[in-house]
């Protein structure tokens, strides 16, 4: 096959890249995920907001007489709900009345019977308005508090005794942080929508080098291979400028929620990433570019596609079982069978610390098959580019690839 | 103007080439080489192996054998490629591209730097009238525009070896003239150009040698004065005095009247009486008003020789 220059591979690269990127498809795609990001984030943080500030009125009819004065307490130590209190002293005929004119959100009856058995009625003019879960956690502490006060605790002890218990898993490798799971997902989701969405173009720029009969004065110039590897890296950097942006993005509306810190990595994960993330984008681009030099027009080419849209992203259709079971016997094979590699490998990693060997088994797997794949893709572009009329037949494409 | 001692200099050479589809020879161990300052035609039918022997020349496509050497070297390689300029029959441009982004991507591919190829492209525009329309989308421009950027991306770097495979096709008269003039030029210039075409007349017009292929196989080679001043058939036409009877010509050895009025007649001589016999033939029968003694046009030599070799020519394939 022919010979392949580092310069004619820039040159390629170069002005696909420029070509693409000043597209309006290409700027329209780019800033409408950021902004149906910040949009979303910005929906769910104001309805966040309504929701916080607005406050609930309940009357509390103690039956009991000195139940109020602890529900207070813990009332005023709370901060998740703005909630108030009002003791009611009359008949609760006269409150369920007061309560359905609106002049309080409900009211709740408290007597020896309800502190014994913990179940304490809540009554509200529209049932469709109760939180009960808000209550809960407020009426339960008080409730076990009022009840060890009746056992003759004291303050100090009732308090040290109900101290709220959580549980938090820690890890024992203390570097292994959240970005362990969060970065592989990440990735992965990352090296679907790039595959996608550059392979995509990279599809179609091929088709129209076809259709426009172009792609002829360039193979008199240059190689076949270095016009395949050339439009792989155009198409591949115009990807990368895209998901900094999204990235860059979203990390901006995530800062906004969350500490980020939480999520970095180490250089020697983002290194392992990045080489999935760059081998797994060259075998599905290869791929790709292989079908647009195949196929006649467009259709055909929207028909053929979504069948190799649908190989790489097998794996995630499966993550379920993957995350639940990264050690079976299926899923390690699954990772060594080169279209799902890389989202099979994430997907583990995410779910599991994988051994050095089989970090190294993969990438070799996947090294030799980008190898192979941008081989083939190379033989079938070379052939199937100057057959400008017609499809190529899976039969041409075995006779391509054996010849 | 090149010097008399470069004209010889051999820009390519075909040796043997043969390359075939599945079952289909398209070019069966064709040779022939052309010189610098040479415009050298490609001739023969739709479907001949024209194109087919054209991209193997060009490294676009791999022969089955035979050898392609480039200016005297072996082979395309990339300093051979940056010298030649090619205009292929399937021609594109990248539409949603201005006229000079495609000029300067494709004169880069050639090797030459941005701003070289910025001068040389924008010199080309203004020779041909399209100067104004440099900075617009190749899809904003008419379909003979298209063909002159085209043109343009094939010389823009200069080449030494010119390959132009049906540059005619599709053009107007007045561009068709331009397009030869420019050709001429370049010629002037000692570039080699391969011209390949199936419009005869147009090539007659202007190559120096040719190469006549059909079925992928050779049919005549050589230069065309020689090709046409051996051709074993001449055309006579000859104006008499009214009324004379100009009959004893269709009982004449090796003559075949093609057309006959009453004061004139038009014969197809093959005979091997030497043509000032047969001159002096006639003008013993008829007082002559006007002779006229020529060689047929290329297109009639091709068909013919290809019908005495026992083959068929498509009648679409030649014009």
């Amino acid at each position: 096959m022919s010979q392949l220059g580092f310069g004619n591979v820039m040159k390629v690269a170069r002005w696909e890249f420029l070509k693409s990127v000043r597209t309006p498809t290409f700027i329209i795609l780019t800033l409408i995920i950021p902004l149906i990001m910040l949009v979303t984030a910005g929906v769910s943080y104001l309805s966040a907001q309504t929701a916080d500030s607005e406050s609930v009125e309940l009357a509390v009819l103690d039956h009991i007489g000195d139940f109020y004065d602890e529900l207070t307490e813990h009332v005023d130590r709370q901060q998740e709900v703005n909630l108030t209190i009002i003791r009611y002293e009359g008949p609760q005929e006269h409150l369920e009345s007061e309560v359905t004119a609106g002049d309080y959100d409900g009211f709740l009856v408290v007597d020896e019977e309800a502190v014994r058995t913990g179940d304490i009625p809540y009554f509200v003019s529209d049932i469709r308005d109760a939180s009960p879960q808000v209550l809960s956690g407020l009426l339960s502490a008080s409730v076990t508090s009022y009840r060890l006060q009746q056992i003759g605790l004291e303050r100090e002890q009732i308090d040290e005794a109900t101290v709220p218990v959580t549980v938090r898993a820690r890890p024992l490798d203390p570097d292994e942080g959240i970005g362990s799971i969060i970065g592989p997902l990440v990735v992965a989701m990352i090296l679907m929508f790039s595959a996608l969405f550059s392979g995509q173009i990279l599809m179609y720029g091929v088709l129209k080098e076809k259709r426009n009969r172009i792609v002829e004065i360039l193979l008199s110039s240059i190689s076949s291979v270095e016009l395949l590897v050339g439009k792989m890296v155009g198409y591949g950097a115009l990807g990368l400028t895209q998901i900094a942006v999204w990235v860059g993005a979203g990390a901006l509306v995530a800062m906004r929620f969350m500490n980020l810190s939480q999520i970095a990595m180490g250089p020697g994960e983002i290194v392992i990433y990045c080489a999935y993330f760059l081998l797994g984008y060259a075998l599905l681009a290869s791929l790709f570019a292989a079908m647009g030099a195949t196929m006649k027009d467009a259709e055909e080419g929207s028909q053929a596609q979504g069948l190799v849209i649908l190989i790489p992203i097998v794996p995630i259709f499966v993550s379920g079982p993957i995350f639940m079971a990264p050690e079976a016997l299926w899923v390690r094979v699954l990772s060594h069978i080169p279209p799902f590699i890389p989202a099979t490998v994430l997907l583990r990693m995410a779910s599991t610390q994988l051994p050095v060997w089989e970090i190294a088994t993969t990438l070799i797997a996947l090294i030799a098959s980008v190898v192979l794949f941008v081989y083939a893709a190379a033989r079938i572009f070379e052939r199937g580019m100057l057959q400008f009329d017609r499809n190529i037949s899976l039969k041409e494409i075995r006779r391509m690839l054996s010849s | 103007m090149v010097k008399r001692g470069e004209l010889m200099a051999e820009m390519l050479a075909v040796r043997n080439l043969t390359r075939s589809y599945g079952d289909k020879v398209a070019v069966d161990g064709i040779s022939f080489s052309v010189n610098r300052g040479d415009i050298f035609g490609l001739l023969g039918p739709n479907g001949a192996g024209k194109t087919t022997a054209i991209r193997i020349i060009m490294g676009i496509l791999a022969s089955d054998s035979g050898q392609v050497s480039l200016f005297s070297g072996d082979g395309p390689d990339d300093a051979g490629t940056n010298r030649i300029g090619y205009l292929p029959e399937e021609r594109g441009l990248y539409e949603d591209a201005t006229v000079i982004d495609n000029l300067l991507y494709l004169a880069g591919l050639k090797g030459v730097t941005r701003a070289w190829a910025s001068r040389e492209a924008m010199e080309w525009l203004d020779r041909l009238g399209l100067a104004d329309e440099a900075t617009r989308k190749v899809d904003q421009l008419s379909k003979g525009m298209q063909q002159k950027i085209q043109f343009i991306a094939s010389v823009v770097h200069r080449p030494d070896l010119l390959v132009l495979d049906e540059p005619f096709g599709g053009l107007d008269p007045v561009n068709q003239d331009l397009f030869k003039g420019v050709i001429r030029d370049l010629q002037e210039q000692g570039v080699a150009i391969l011209l390949s075409a199936h419009q005869m007349n147009v090539v007659e017009e202007l190559c120096d040698s040719i190469f006549m292929i059909h079925r992928g196989k050779r049919v005549l080679y050589g230069k065309l004065d020689d090709i046409k001043r051996g051709y074993h058939e001449s055309i006579l036409r000859v104006r008499f005095a009214p009324g004379e009877d100009a009959g004893f010509l269709e009982r004449y050895t090796g003559a075949v009247v093609m057309e006959s009025r009453e004061d004139q007649v038009t014969i197809r001589y093959s005979g091997s009486r030497e043509v000032e016999e047969l001159l002096r033939d006639i003008s013993e029968n008829l007082t002559l008003e006007e002779i006229s003694f020529q060689k047929p046009p290329l297109h009639e030599i091709f068909v013919r020789t290809v019908r005495e070799r026992g083959d068929q020519v498509e009648p679409a394939g030649i014009r």
